[in-house]
Order: structure tokens, then sequence, then C-alpha cells
């Protein structure tokens, strides 16, 4: 067993505007992801998962503030306010960006696109990367005519399926997938997940998905993290976390889920998460949650259940579910 | 920088417009004329500002078989001195654009990318350099460094560049902030690499057109500060030299009894400026159909 991503108490952040206070995304994070599994990061806009991605890939802007450690392979990655991702952005850890639409150049065939890559990644010159494009646009499904195409003769879920093509053509080891279903139609989501998850157990790539759509990462990954308010609150074998959740943030996800042919009450969450500016020492799920006790002005700990290798942060887990 | 194809495919697509098939006539022709003019002029030597020997017996020849365009008060064949002065016409258009209109891209778009102080700093001088009339530049260069043809064109280089800064600047204000640059900006991809291949490559369509399209103001400008004589020396073949020539030699004669001086030259300059315009308007609505025009000409 290999571990992939390590990450130890990290803690990002970005300076706000006055540059006085710091807001901090990810308050704290510790995560283990090992080699070969498909993880699924889910949450609420803002929560700070982006923020993860990012870090994991190596993208994050110079003006953000790191604490704690983030290993990559054994690498270290991000000691404190140091970061070192040589050797490891674009060489073992890729990106699939978010929105395919300005992630493509418009000025460039498909062709250059992989070239550029490719020569910085891998020193090929121009007739062998045209070779590996031409094979790894046939793993995503597209034929050789796309080459020659400039991004916007492409579609949508075309532009999607090039950039996992990009991603996967440098051999990286990770694949970071940033809701690489956010700006596609609802019937291509399923589909385009599942030749992702198909592309990465091919290649046997670890696959670090980031999405805020519970239903279709249950179906595609091994592991589920649930983010809240830049916690990991709940972390667990995807059969477990959506049959038996043990945090109520990650069971009140769950029933607000509208599933097609079964009626049923939607339970939709009250209130807000937490202001991030705020040092906040108690369990950051307090104000929302209908099981709070005497206990929760207490922050609880990332508690292994009784499960096997499931994780919640909540001290009445086992009243949950 | 882009594939040949794709301009290909621009010009194929526009010579459908009857204004383009006349622009781009009209801009051949003209510079055709200015690579054979030489061999063309039927007096060379008298194009180039020599008076010839038998200069005293054919001053102010009206328009006739032997000078088609009639000759000046010196006795030198107008239409060899016209037809010469096209390529003065066109090395003076196209290199003061060409100059500015790299000086300019460069600058606008580093004030784009590389943000903060860099970006205030270039956008002052851009400014400072936008307020400048080309002819004061001119005065103070032919004050102090003499005439020539580099007055000219520094004089113009020196106030035009700023428009393709500030042009650059805000086309590559908004391509900065698209994801690939953003993405390949954050992963570590030099600048000397993200601005040719990913910002220059995305502006370089708008600002072609900009810079066909000033190739008339161009030459108007440059024929401007000839004709006030602060630029070439008196003689050379450059259409605001002839009409120069013609205002001091001759006064208000010049269009009363010979108006051949001035119609001649004037009608090159309005002709030439016009070609480079019926160019560049089918290709600015190509690049924005915003800007097309709704109603219509005879072409």
């Amino acid at each position: 067993m290999v571990l992939a991503i390590r990450a130890e108490n990290l803690k990002i952040g970005y300076l706000d505007e006055e540059e006085e206070q710091v807001v901090w995304a990810t308050r704290g994070v510790d995560l283990n992801v090992e080699e070969g599994e498909s993880f699924c990061l889910v949450g609420e806009s803002g929560c700070g998962k982006s923020t993860l991605a990012s870090a994991i890939a190596g993208i994050l802007p110079p003006h953000a503030l790191t604490m704690g450690k983030l290993y990559i392979f054994d690498q270290l990655v991000i000691d404190d306010s140091k970061r070192n991702y040589n050797g490891i952005r674009g060489k073992i850890v890729g990106l699939i960006p978010q929105n395919p639409g300005t992630s493509l150049n418009p000025f460039l065939t498909i062709e250059d696109h992989f070239y550029y890559v490719l020569k910085d990644s891998k020193n090929m010159n121009k007739s062998e990367s045209r070779k590996i494009a031409h094979e790894y646009l046939l793993k995503v499904g597209l034929n050789k005519d796309v080459l020659e195409k400039y991004p916007h003769e492409l579609s949508g879920g075309m532009q999607q399926r090039v950039l996992i093509a990009i991603a996967l053509a440098s051999n990286v080891k990770i694949v970071v997938a940033d809701e690489p279903t956010s700006s596609i139609d609802a019937n291509l989501r399923a589909q385009i997940l599942n030749l992702v998850n198909s592309l990465v157990k091919e290649f046997k790539v670890t696959l670090f998905i980031v999405t805020h759509d519970l239903a279709s990462a249950g179906k595609i990954c091994d592991k589920i993290a649930v983010m809240y308010a830049g916690r990991i609150v709940e972390m667990g074998p995807t059969s477990i976390i959506t049959n038996k959740p043990r945090h109520p943030y990650t069971k009140m996800l769950f029933e607000s889920i509208p599933i097609l042919g079964w009626k049923r009450a939607l339970n939709p969450l009250p209130g807000e998460p937490p202001n991030v500016i705020e040092e906040i020492t108690w369990c950051s799920f307090r104000e929302r949650c209908p099981l709070k006790i005497e206990i929760c002005n207490k922050e609880p700990p990332l508690m292994l259940t009784d499960e096997n290798l499931h994780f919640t942060r909540c001290w009445r887990f086992k009243e949950v579910s | 920088m882009l594939l040949p194809t794709y301009y290909s495919r621009i010009i194929y697509r526009n010579l459908k417009k009857t204004r383009f098939k006349i622009g781009v006539g009209i801009s051949t022709i003209i510079v055709v004329l200015a690579i054979i003019a030489p061999l063309i002029a039927p007096y060379p030597d008298e194009g180039y500002g020599y008076i010839p020997a038998d200069a005293g017996e054919r001053k102010l020849v009206p328009p006739s078989i032997e000078h088609i365009f009639g000759t000046d008060a010196l006795g030198r064949d107008l239409f060899s001195r016209v037809i010469i002065g096209t390529r003065t016409a066109v090395i003076q258009a196209v290199s003061v654009i060409f100059i500015s209109l790299i000086i300019g891209m460069l600058i606008g778009v580093c004030a784009a990318y590389f943000k903060g102080i860099i970006e205030i700093t270039l956008n002052y001088f851009i400014e400072l350099f936008m307020a400048i009339p080309s002819i004061v530049i001119a005065l103070f260069l032919r004050l102090t460094i003499g005439q020539g043809l580099h007055v000219v064109i520094a004089s113009l280089v020196i106030t035009w560049w700023a428009w393709y800064a500030r042009i650059s600047y805000v086309y590559a204000k908004s391509v900065v902030e698209l994801e690939y640059v953003v993405l390949a900006k954050l992963s570590g991809l030099s600048a000397l690499k993200i601005i040719p291949r990913h910002v220059i490559r995305n502006i370089f369509q708008a600002l072609t057109v900009q810079a066909i399209s000033d190739l008339g103001s161009a030459l108007l400008e440059a024929s401007a500060i000839n004709f006030m004589g602060l630029g070439l020396p008196s003689g050379f073949p450059e259409w605001g030299v002839i009409l120069y020539e013609a205002i001091t030699e001759r006064g208000i004669e010049a269009f009363l009894r010979s108006p051949w001086l001035v119609v001649f030259p004037g009608i090159l300059i309005l002709v030439t400026t016009l070609g480079f315009s019926l160019v560049a308007d089918p290709l600015r609505e190509d690049l924005d159909p915003r800007l097309r025009r709704r109603w219509k000409l005879w072409f």
C-alpha cells in the first residue's frame, strides 16, 4: 500500500482585500489517498474543496498562505509556508480543469495543445506528440480529425474529453479533476465520469475528483470524503458513506438529493455554514445540527468509527443513522 | 504567427464584398507601382529631384503626351516624381505602422500581463505619449537632428505606438484572465513562453486589422509633416513634399494657374488612403460583426 496523497493538518488561506485578516479556505485537513484508488471530495460551495484540489495539483496562487504538510508520493510539496512542486506538477500530478471552454486556447489546434504539454513535460517533438495525441484521443472516444480542429469547432463534451486526454497523455500518476462535469449537460455527466473512471482504472492512475454531485460521486468512486467549512467531516469507503453515514451533515446531504422515481419529502438543510474568518473552536456544524448537545461546544477530532477505515468528525456518531 | 490557411480563409471570405475587391485592387496597384516605379518613370533622375539641363525651356508645362502630369516650377517631370513618390509613401506608412505595432504590442501586453506597479507605470507612459501631437515631435526633431526619412518615421512612431499599446492592453487584459493563461501561469510556465503562445496569438488578429486600417492615416500624417517642410528635404520624391514645393514656390497661383501641381499628388494621397481603408473595413467587420454598416453605398 503506497500513499499517493497525504495531508497533515493542511491549512490554506487567503488574505482578504485589506490584507488584514486571513480567510482560511481549508482549516486543518488530514487526508490519505492510496495509490490507484478513486477518491471523491464532496461538499457545498465555499467549503474549500477546490482550494484543496489546487493545492494537490500545484496551482495555488502565489499569494495563498499555507500551513501544515502535504506529501505526494512521499515527496514533501507543502511544508508550512514553503512550497516546492518541482518534478511533481505536470509530471506526477495532472489536472482536468473545470471549464473546458476557457481552458483551451482558441488559436491553437488540438494537436498544438498536446504538443506544448508534451514538449514541456517529456521533451517530445511534433511527430511523437502527434502519435501520442492520436492514441489518447482514441481512448477517450474521439477520432483523428479532432487533431486538426480548433477548440470552438468541438462541442462542450468533446472539449472535456480532449482535456481528459491531455491530462492522461503525460503519463501522470495522479489526476486531479476539479468539478469536471459542472459545465456540461446532465445527460453527459455520467458518461464523462464513467469515462474518467474507466481510463483511470485502465492506466492505474489515482483519481482525485472534486464535485458537489453526491449521487454521481457515489457511483464511480472507491472512497468519499465529505468536507464542511474547511474540514473533512466524514471519510470512508463509498458503500459505507452512502448507506450508513455517521455524520449528521452527510446524512442530511443524502436526504436532500432528489432521486428519480422515488417519491419522498426532501429535507433541505437549514442555516448557513460558519464564517471562516473567525477561529472556530467548536464543532463547525453545531448551528445546523439537530443532534447538538453540550459536548458539541468542543471541536471533535476525526474519529475512527467501528467500521474499517471509516472516519467521522462527530461526538455523537453512534446516534446518527 | 497564425496558420496561413487561417488568413487565406479570411481573405477568400471577404473577396465576395465589392468594397474589399476595390480596396485590394487599389492597394495592390500602389504596392506594385512602388516596387517598379524607377522602371516605368519616364525621367527617373528627375523623379529623384535632379533638375534637368533643359529645365529653363520646360517650366510649368501643362499635361501633355511628353509629360503626362505636366512639369513643376523647376522643370522636372511631375509624373516621374509622383510615381517614385509612391515608393516613399509605402515605405513611410508601412515602416511607421510596423514599428509602432511591435513596440505597442509588447508594451501593452506586458502592462496587461504583469500586474501591479508595472501596469500602472506603463499605462501612464502610454497616456503620456498619446497626449503629444506628432507634428510637435517632428518640429523638435527637425530642429535638433535635421531633415530626412528617419525624422518622419521617428516622429510618427513616437506618438503612434501608444495607440497600439492601448488597444493591445485592452484586448490582452481580457485574455490574461482566461483559464488557460491563469493555469499556465500558476503551473510555473515562464512569461516568455506564455506571452507569445497564449496572449499575443489571441490579440494579434485584432491588432492586424487595426494596423491595416491605420496605414492610410499614417500616410496622411506623414504627408502632413512633409507638407510643412519638417520631414523630408525639398526635392525628395514624396507627395507631401511635391505639394509643399508647389505652394512655397507658386503660392495661391499653384491652384489657379497650374492646378496639375496640386491635383495629381493630392489625388494619389486620397486614392491610396481610400484603398487601405477599403481593405481594412471589411476585415474589421469580420472581426466584430457589430460594426457592420446598416446602410449601403453603391458598393
